[in-house]
């Protein structure tokens, strides 16, 4: 999981997991350490701890990650669960994830997320404003990290680290997964770029999506709906084709016909304003179209 | 890990596939190159493979430009390779003559490489319309509107124009002679990306007034992948197919046989062998075009007797690529337990493969070069299919 995601954005570091209170223990460090500093450690070697308050040595994470309560003035954020020990490593069976990236790569991933929404201080960045506003409102943060990250923590000046819960990580991952196994397209291309809203409202409006224009019925009638584009690309105009197998079909105006070997097309180009549809909300199509319809199935069908 | 095809005694439809399957008696033939990867550099002499007299590549290119109608050829790493040869030349073409720009005009209906291999060389790309829904034609005429439109905007001619021979979509041949006579007037230089056609049908280069050819050996001419050919003329070929002019500072080392618009010496091994191979027998095949579209055209007007399945692209249609809309598979879809996946797997388990899995609402495929038992075999488990 942690791969698509690493290789989608491409991450240098890894993917870190944070589990709060994991039910079983593990490896500790060597010495204690800043937590900031652990976190990278693992992003940097994929290492794997986890601490009690006995293996931290900074001023302020004992507190923001629920070791210990603060005796005089409150610090925000902070776990206020008690918390007895903290593993650092595997994304798998955490709580939430830690991402080191670059501006660029925020923005991309703010897209994914539907956007991250933050308040950073330059206070407590990984412990506070990434993991313990994380995990206690269960949404993803960034920071812009703090002075402790960067002197004894090893973030490098141009780094962002944003916290995600599991959860939207799987979400995250799984998004990502469906874009570039089918490239937006089941077959690797995409050969429309019609809007979602316009798929979406001749879907409600009975047509399904084809390659690149809709089909359905009406009436029991095969309809098609092509949208036309003008030299610059701007869509004005819809075709109406009603496709009749055989020959000797008598159009009514405004359709006419067209033989396609063994088929006969009613066709007719429209204004898209002139009918008074809104292609983005669906707006009067399926009225409109039926009446299209009926219009051209008013004429002789041979066939 | 087990690596096995389970299709070896299916009947292949698939539309990429067909063209370039390869003869049993070339199939037999190639046992004895397959095992060494270098296959072709046993007697090369000058360091680059497609000069080498023995296996004869050198000829066999000679032969290939000649049986195109061009001057020079050379194997390319696909026909994706033989594209971005010809994008880089004009990239280097533009920046060096001043009435061309880095825009060149590609059709409406290219295959993605085409786009890719522009996007590679920093070239920037228009498009005339095509016509749109059922048949996607395109007029040469807007071709000449998109020169012209360039010409006010730049004040340049496009560098290039690229045509796709037949599309990868719904399998239109496209009015090359008349692109070709418009570019041939304006002086543009003109690409023809004959990837789904050359080996298939007769082509002549000069007839069609165009600059570059590009193939894909894989896909139309009956050979292993990957191998491609680029062909040109003598006017295109000095810049196109230039030898590399490097020398490493320190080392003094130089390149001089390379083309480094193929990578300096281009794919050799089983595909180029499996090519040349097969040559005589595309070369006869292209004469019976008519014939095979003949059988073609009336498989589709077979299918088009099962309810709602339609033909998209030209009527008559000139080429073996098929584009059908398939409202009733669609339908059948959506109450199938496999959905969308169920079309090609009721297709495999009736001992017939090559519809993209997952489609129900278009399918493309290929009947080409098959038997009229074959034939008749794909259109009956259509016909089975749409009971369902």
């Amino acid at each position: 999981m942690s791969d698509t995601v690493r290789a989608y954005l491409g991450m240098k570091d890894k993917v870190v997991g944070i589990k709060i209170n994991p039910a079983e223990d593990g490896l500790h460090p060597k010495e204690p350490a800043w937590f900031c500093q652990l976190v990278k450690e693992a992003a940097v070697k994929g290492v794997e701890y986890v601490i009690d308050v006995t293996d931290l040595a900074c001023p302020n994470a004992d507190i923001t990650l629920g070791f210990r309560q603060p005796k005089y003035v409150e610090i925000e954020p902070r776990i206020k669960e008690e918390v007895e020990r903290v593993r650092i490593g595997k994304s798998e069976e955490s709580d939430l994830v830690l991402l080191c990236l670059n501006a660029e790569q925020v923005m991309t991933l703010s897209i994914f997320l539907g956007g991250i929404t933050s308040s950073c201080k330059g206070e407590m960045g990984v412990c506070g404003e990434a993991v313990a506003a994380t995990y206690n409102q269960q949404k993803p943060h960034f920071t812009f990290l703090c002075n402790g990250a960067r002197l004894m923590g090893g973030f490098k000046k141009n780094e962002i680290l944003v916290a995600i819960p599991l959860p939207g990580f799987e979400q995250l991952n799984q998004r990502i997964e469906n874009l570039t196994k089918t490239g937006g397209a089941l077959c690797g291309c995409q050969v429309s770029d019609i809007p979602k809203e316009v798929v979406k409202a001749f879907s409600e409006a009975g047509f399904e999506k084809g390659a690149d224009y809709f089909f359905g019925k009406i009436d029991e009638q095969q309809v098609r709906i092509y949208l036309n584009k003008d030299d610059t690309g701007r869509i004005r105009q819809i075709t109406l084709y009603l496709p009749i197998k055989g020959e000797g079909v008598v159009p009514n105006p405004p359709f006419q016909a067209k033989v396609r070997g063994n088929w006969t097309d009613l066709y007719a180009v429209f204004d898209i304003d002139a009918l008074g549809i809104s292609l983005y909300t669906g707006k009067n199509m399926d009225t409109v179209f039926k009446a299209l319809v009926n219009k051209a199935k008013g004429g002789k069908y041979g066939g | 890990m087990e690596v096995k095809n389970p299709y070896t005694h299916h009947i292949i439809i698939n539309a990429l596939m067909r063209g370039g399957i390869l003869p049993d008696e070339v199939c037999q033939n190639l046992s004895e190159w397959v095992k060494v990867g270098y296959n072709t550099c046993f007697d090369c002499l000058e360091g680059r493979s497609s000069l080498c007299h023995k296996p004869p590549v050198k000829k066999h290119l000679e032969n290939i430009a000649s049986f195109f109608g061009g001057d020079a050829a050379e194997h390319t790493f696909g026909c994706r390779g033989a594209q971005f040869a010809v994008m880089r030349t004009v990239a280097e073409f533009v920046i060096e003559n001043e009435d061309y720009c880095p825009t060149i005009i590609i059709d409406p209906n290219s295959h993605y490489s085409t786009n890719i291999a522009a996007e590679m060389c920093g070239l920037v790309t228009i498009e005339p319309p095509h016509s749109g829904y059922p048949e996607y034609l395109y007029d040469p005429q807007d071709f000449q509107k998109k020169i012209n439109e360039v010409k006010e905007r730049e004040g340049k001619l496009p560098g290039l124009v690229v045509v796709t021979h037949a599309d990868p979509y719904y399998g239109n041949i496209a009015p090359v002679e008349e692109i070709g006579r418009i570019c041939e007037g304006y002086e543009v230089p003109m690409l023809v990306n004959a990837a789904y056609t050359g080996g298939l049908l007769p082509i002549d280069m000069r007839q069609m007034k165009v600059d570059f050819l590009t193939l894909s050996a894989h896909k139309s001419m009956m050979s292993v992948a990957p191998l491609g050919y680029v062909v040109t003329n003598h006017k295109w070929s000095k810049l196109l197919f230039a030898t590399s002019e490097a020398k490493p500072a320190w080392s003094g080392r130089r390149f001089g046989k390379k083309i480094p618009n193929i990578f300096g010496c281009s794919i050799g091994g089983l595909p180029l062998i499996s090519s040349m191979l097969s040559f005589d027998r595309v070369k006869e095949r292209v004469k019976h075009w008519s014939e095979e579209m003949a059988k073609i055209n009336k498989f589709i007007d077979d299918l088009e007797e099962i309810e709602g399945i339609m033909l998209l692209g030209q009527r008559p249609h000139q080429h073996h690529l098929l584009h059908f809309e398939t409202p009733k598979f669609w339908e059948i879809s959506q109450h199938h337990r496999k959905k969308g996946f169920f079309l090609a797997e009721e297709m495999i388990k009736r001992g017939i493969v090559g519809l993209h899995r997952g489609m129900a609402k278009h399918i493309k495929f290929s009947v080409y070069g098959l038997s009229p038992e074959e034939i008749n075999k794909v259109k009956e488990a259509f016909y089975e299919i749409g009971k369902i």
